[in-house]
């Protein structure tokens, strides 16, 4: 590089040039397309993607019909919950499971993200890693590998105990309260850590830095300045992961109901399911009780932080100085994460290996080793459907996740459309929904219009259930990696030359590529996981590998069962591989 | 290279008006710099000309071109106003080599493969680049980046460049350095160049004529010589270098003349200032008196400073060295302080009594 004084350098040649002609007027300008123009298809795709359901749901809770066909006009359904005293077991179960499930949840979730962003605590890296592990493992397989290891009849840790020490009384019994919160809370602390990591990562150290340097001690510190300034943050994830537990389906399924505990989800399933006929009015009433509620919860909420909204923070660059623990607390933490560990991923996953080698579930001796199940699983039409319709599905719908959320997260942090903040809300009004609601809704609405648009059975409205599901997250990752992309990158784009089709094609798209996989990845695991919304909405050939899951375990195969959810273990592994690489290549 | 006019040209954010109605235009390969406070507008302005941000009222021409025009409902879109523009952050894509940066405006042009890299191979080497082609854009120090910024902004030649603080992300002495350089590129290039800082010193230093900005309207436009040497408003006056504002109880302009006290210790002293002095409305109160403290004159007491001059007995209140010059404080009563700027002369010890000598012609008076 020469420097002023030396000045060898002269004006390039071509300056003397003329110029090279302007851009051409782009299509997309001269058609006067305005990125406001995807603001107004947004509002319609989301209005007929989730409002839609949600009103042709509502509206039927008052008819009398089935999808396909409403019926009359009635009142009925409602008055079976509301003139009986039957909503008050299920309201009082749904509520004490939902808090329990959020006091444990939370103890170890912010205990655990503390001590990873804030402490010296051994291993951290390692610990950020894989705490989150669980929450990409679907409950429905923990849950299963669970049941065999502590069912009350044939659960292999009784029958060791019998086998070993005599013991006939069953020593554990995951069938319900106990088992039912623990196997939830597992999964909870998982979420709510991925939830809060962020906010201790990102939190200015100087506060707690200053509040000790006055003589505060560190834990002191920790309470009076740490937790407090989060406050806000935790609030808004308790009382998301609060909601949440008023409509878990999959755990209560498992645990629950085998010990004679039931929560709406499982009331509105079951008068589904295990009704002849089927109780549309009773199951829709309940659907739409259930959703008052978490609303009349979210409105209490909205009060008390004066809506502001949540949103997932991702770390910013800084590094926060980190508190030094004394040695005996830092293995202790380190001890609760290697057994929460154990319990929520080895201990579940390793059964499920082993139970893949062998016939029958429970006989494990090395002459009846086999691999017959691998084998009888790609013979297998359900399983190989499962397969092939999960990971349709789910790339359908994460892939619509992320251009629905990227532009609405670019309309809401870009533009000061008014739509904006409908846009954003309808994106994250599903998050009140249960699956077995959506579900229903979903059932109801695209049952209801004629051919062409009629979806019922169809592929496609499974689809439209992921994507439902997967928007609220989806768009909330998308958001913040938008937050992270600073204006003047794309308005330099346009003033030198890109028309806004062109800026979306050479700068938003590859700035927003990790952004993208990210999201891509979590809506993709949501969707795979999810049972609630295929389980009402398949008919033969669209089932998920969820839903074959299920089915084994109703009929008790647990051998193809056990391949079937390695077989989706592995698929979620290779994602979070996938998610790893691109970040790495990115840092 | 074109000129540039902003005729009427206004911006509103609801009810908050960030630049009231304002004329402005640079010539032809001129250097026109907006300078004020920070808030005061200056980045809208700019913002508006590119097109990043949709006037309220007004007109922008380029030439003999129109790309904005509110009553004739003219918006021709960013990227086909052809301007060249460094932004604060540099804005250098970090996914993209330097070569790829500097080549997006010519590729947007669909300029041939060949020509581009001959072009960008070129214009590095004019901002003193050449070689760091290939390197990665996140790898590069803040005056790399910098450089990058102006050969991206440069190697389509733009009819005009837009600058917006391009030099505040950098440390002091870089700044320095490049303030230089960007002039030098400027006037070799023979650019029209709209240049955005609140450095009062980076825009005497940098400009042809400099625009002073405040509150979203402008005070002054003018040469640095003119902006410095005749401040028109109180606010310029006061804004450009160190001054010495004195408040000013009533003034009596009858006869032309401003006639009015100053309070000294001892008595007061009449001070009589033709119309030419006397800038503003022409209020009888809240007036006020500004002079440059290297134009104040200083010896003992007593001594006399030539005609045409005021003469203020003082005491020394303060002394600070600053390597080419002494800076003084001179009480010449209970609340009054002038600074004052003395290079080479005896020194003053502090708390000795001195007189000051003022120059008519160097008092301006903004009533
Ligand atoms: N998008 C906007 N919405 C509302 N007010 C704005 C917006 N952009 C700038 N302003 C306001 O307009 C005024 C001028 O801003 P700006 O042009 O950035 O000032 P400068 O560049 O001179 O520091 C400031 O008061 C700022 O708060
Ligand atoms: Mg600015």
């Amino acid at each position: 590089m020469s420097s002023v004084g030396q000045d060898v350098r002269r004006v390039p040649r071509f300056f003397d040039t003329s110029p090279p002609p302007h851009p051409p007027v782009s299509w997309v300008n001269r058609l006067g397309l305005k990125p406001s123009f995807f603001a107004y298809l947004l509002a319609l795709l989301l209005a007929v993607l989730v409002l839609y359901p949600f009103l042709v749901l509502l509206v039927a809770s008052f008819f009398t019909g089935q999808p396909g066909r409403l019926g009359d006009f009635t009142l009925a359904s409602y008055e079976t919950w509301l003139q009986s005293w039957d909503l008050l077991p299920i309201l009082a179960n749904s509520v004490i499971f939902a808090t329990a499930r959020l006091a444990i949840g939370l103890s170890f979730a912010l205990l655990f993200a503390w001590a990873v962003a804030r402490t010296d605590v051994p291993f951290s890296r390692t610990m950020h890693w894989l705490i989150p592990v669980p929450f990409f493992i679907p409950d429905l397989l923990t849950g299963i590998s669970w049941l065999m290891l502590g069912n009350p009849q044939n659960g292999l840790i009784n029958i060791l105990a019998a086998d070993w020490f005599g013991i006939r009384e069953p020593v554990i019994n995951l069938h319900g309260w106990g088992g039912l919160i623990f196997h939830a809370s597992l999964g909870t602390i998982s979420f709510m850590y991925l939830m809060l990591v962020g906010f201790f990562q990102s939190m200015d150290a100087s506060y707690e830095e200053a509040a000790i340097t006055l003589g505060a001690n560190k834990y002191r510190a920790m309470f009076t300045i740490t937790f407090p300034m989060l406050t806000p943050a935790i609030m808004s994830v308790s009382m998301l992961v609060f909601i949440h537990g008023l409509e878990s389906f999959e755990n209560p399924l498992l645990f629950g109901n085998p010990g004679g505990v039931y929560l709406f989800s499982n009331e509105i399933y079951r008068m589904l399911a295990y009704r002849h006929p089927p109780q549309y009015g009773a199951a829709t009433a309940l659907s739409i009780l259930l959703i008052v509620t978490t609303f009349i919860l979210l409105a209490v909420q909205w009060r008390k932080v004066g809506g502001k909204q949540f949103t997932v923070v991702t770390g910013k660059g800084y590094r926060p100085g980190k508190l030094k623990l004394p040695k005996s607390l830092r293995w202790t933490i380190f001890g609760l994460f290697c057994v929460y560990f154990m319990l929520s991923v080895v201990i579940p996953v390793g059964q499920i290996i082993i139970n893949s080698f062998f016939p029958i579930f429970g006989f494990y001796s090395w002459d009846m080793l086999t691999l017959d199940n691998w084998r009888n699983v790609f013979r297998d039409q359900k399983a190989a459907n499962g397969l092939r319709n999960t990971i349709v599905f789910s790339a359908t719908a994460a892939a619509a996740v992320v251009v629905i959320g990227g532009l609405v997260g670019y309309i809401r942090v870009r533009t000061t459309h008014w739509l904006g903040r409908y846009l954003e809300l309808a994106a994250w009004a599903p998050w009140t929904l249960p699956g077995i609601v959506m579900g229903l809704a979903l059932l109801w609405a695209w049952a209801l219009p004629p051919y062409p648009f009629n979806l019922y059975g169809t592929a496609l409205v499974i689809i439209i259930g992921f994507i439902v599901k997967g928007l609220p997250l989806g768009t909330a990752t998308m958001q913040s990696s938008i937050h992270q992309i600073s204006p003047e990158l794309d308005e330099c784009s346009r003033v030198h030359g890109g028309s806004w089709l062109k800026t979306v094609a050479f700068i938003w798209g590859p700035l927003l590529r990790r952004g993208g996989v990210a999201t891509f990845v979590i809506v993709f695991a949501i969707a795979a996981r999810d049972l609630t919304i295929p389980l009402l909405l398949y008919q033969g050939g669209t089932e998920t590998l969820t839903v074959a899951l299920l089915t084994y375990y109703e009929q008790g195969k647990l051998g193809v069962l056990a391949v079937i959810a390695l077989i989706q273990l592995l698929m979620v592994f290779c994602l979070l591989v996938l998610d790893r690489l691109v970040k790495g290549k990115d840092d | 290279m074109p000129e540039i006019n902003l005729v009427g040209l206004t911006k509103k954010f609801g009810a908050f008006t960030a630049v009231h109605p304002s004329d402005l235009s640079a010539q032809n390969g001129e250097m026109l710099t907006l300078l004020g406070p920070s808030g005061c507008g200056k980045t809208t302005t700019l913002r508006m000309v590119a097109g990043l941000e949709q006037p309220t009222a007004g007109s922008i021409r380029i030439g003999a071109r129109t790309i904005y025009d509110s009553s004739q409902d003219i918006d021709v879109p960013s990227e086909n106003r052809g301007l060249g523009m460094v932004f604060q952050s540099y804005a250098i894509w970090p996914h993209m080599t330097v070569a790829e940066n500097v080549a997006y405006p010519l590729r947007m042009r669909r300029v041939p493969k060949a020509q581009i890299t001959e072009k960008v191979r070129d214009v590095l080497d004019l901002v003193g680049m050449a070689g760091f082609e290939e390197k990665s854009a996140t790898k590069l120090s803040g005056g790399q980046q910098q450089r990058v910024a102006l050969a991206r902004a440069l190697v389509f030649q733009p009819e005009i460049l837009l600058l917006d603080e391009p030099l505040s992300n950098l440390d002091a002495k870089l700044r320095e350095h490049m303030r230089f350089e960007l002039r030098m590129m400027q006037q070799r290039v023979g650019l029209t160049a709209l240049f955005v800082t609140h450095d009062q010193e980076e825009a005497l230093t940098l400009s042809d004529r400099l625009v002073v900005m405040n509150q979203g309207r402008i005070e002054q436009i003018g040469t640095p010589e003119d902006i410095y040497e005749r401040p028109a408003t109180r606010f310029v006056a006061e804004f450009i270098g160190k001054g010495n504002m004195i408040e000013i109880a009533s003034v009596d302009r009858a006869g032309g003349d401003a006639r009015f006290d100053l309070p000294t210790f001892d008595s007061a002293v009449c001070i009589a200032l033709p119309a030419k002095n006397v800038r503003g409305a022409g209020l009888q109160q809240n007036a006020c008196l500004f002079i440059r403290p290297e134009k104040i004159m200083m010896g003992a007491d007593g001594e006399r400073g030539g005609q045409n001059a005021i003469h203020l007995p003082g005491r020394v209140s303060g002394r600070a060295y600053s390597g080419d010059h002494h800076e003084y404080l001179v009480a010449v009563n209970s609340q009054t302080s002038l600074k004052v700027k003395v290079a080479g002369g005896p020194r003053h010890e502090v708390d000795s009594k001195v007189t000051l000598a003022i120059p008519h012609s160097e008092m301006v008076l903004y009533a």
